[in-house]
């Protein structure tokens, strides 16, 4: 099983065992888990492009959350508009919502996470912690379907380029 | 003194948007409040908290209910050209009650 699958059905796990020990601490920990899920989905996607297989666990320490934050950002908004001349303009439309999807997700479990691990005024209720589970869920599922398509290469791609078209 | 959020969201337009989301959702939605603030990289957020109706809030009803909200919240945003990230939480009225969080009220 991957790691990002482990990280998913450890929240599940955490989540479930709410239901009988209520700890705020099974819920922190679970949308932790949920974030660091496609976390680490991502970052094994773009890894697994460098040859020397012996290498990638040094090359996946490249990426930082708050550049992967503002690349899941660029590209749902490049894809939403982008030109003729943009290796994404002639993508398959339902590939580009689905990248979307993933991308929002990711900034939006991103936001959560933070909360969840350093802000101890917040209470977590099951509701919130099984909207992450359904959230890292379906990037899990989707980023499957897409994970070769062009507009899901242009975000591995964004996370540790930055474009500077001066047009962007 | 406005934060940076309030100075670049419209306030007016955010209103607007969650008014009209509350009444298109009115079968799921309890209601939705929400607040202009910096998220946690200084970025401009709408950050959005949804209270639903206890059996929209079951399993799977849930996942359904905010799947297609968070689509129609970014619709919006971008119809708007409001420059900040919609950032949903999601409580059930019975979770609220209980924990009578005022900011959720």
């Amino acid at each position: 099983m991957s790691f990002p699958r482990e990280l998913y059905l450890q929240a599940v796990h955490l989540h479930g065992l709410y239901a009988t020990q209520p700890s705020q601490a099974h819920l922190r920990r679970a949308v932790s888990a949920c974030y660091y899920s496609v976390f680490h989905l991502l970052i094994e996607a773009a890894s697994a492009k460098w040859l020397v297989v012996e290498q990638r666990t040094r090359f996946a320490r490249v990426f930082e959350h708050g550049r992967m934050k503002q690349a899941a950002l660029e590209v749902s908004k490049r894809l939403g508009t982008s030109k003729p001349e943009d290796p994404v303009y002639t993508a398959d439309p339902d590939e580009v919502a689905k990248l979307i999807g993933i991308a929002v997700s990711f900034v939006e479990l991103q936001s959560q996470r933070h909360v969840a691990d350093y802000d101890s005024s917040k209470t977590w209720t099951a509701a919130e912690v099984e909207d992450a589970l359904f959230e890292a869920e379906s990037a899990l599922q989707v980023w499957n379907e897409i994970q070769h398509s062009v507009p899901a290469q242009e975000f591995l791609l964004a996370m540790f380029v930055r474009d500077r078209r001066p047009d962007r | 003194m406005p934060t940076l959020a309030e100075e670049r969201i419209s306030l007016e337009k955010a209103t607007s948007i969650v008014l009209n989301l509350e009444r298109e959702f009115s079968a799921d939605v309890d209601r939705i409040r929400f607040t202009l603030a910096e998220d946690w990289t200084g970025d401009p957020g709408v950050f959005l908290r949804v209270v639903l109706k206890d059996e929209s809030g079951k399993t799977p009803n849930l996942a359904h209910v905010m799947k297609r909200l968070r689509e129609r919240i970014r619709e919006e945003f971008r119809a708007a050209e409001l420059e900040a990230f919609p950032y949903v939480n999601v409580r059930t009225a019975t979770e609220q009650s209980a924990l009578r969080d005022p900011l959720w009220d």
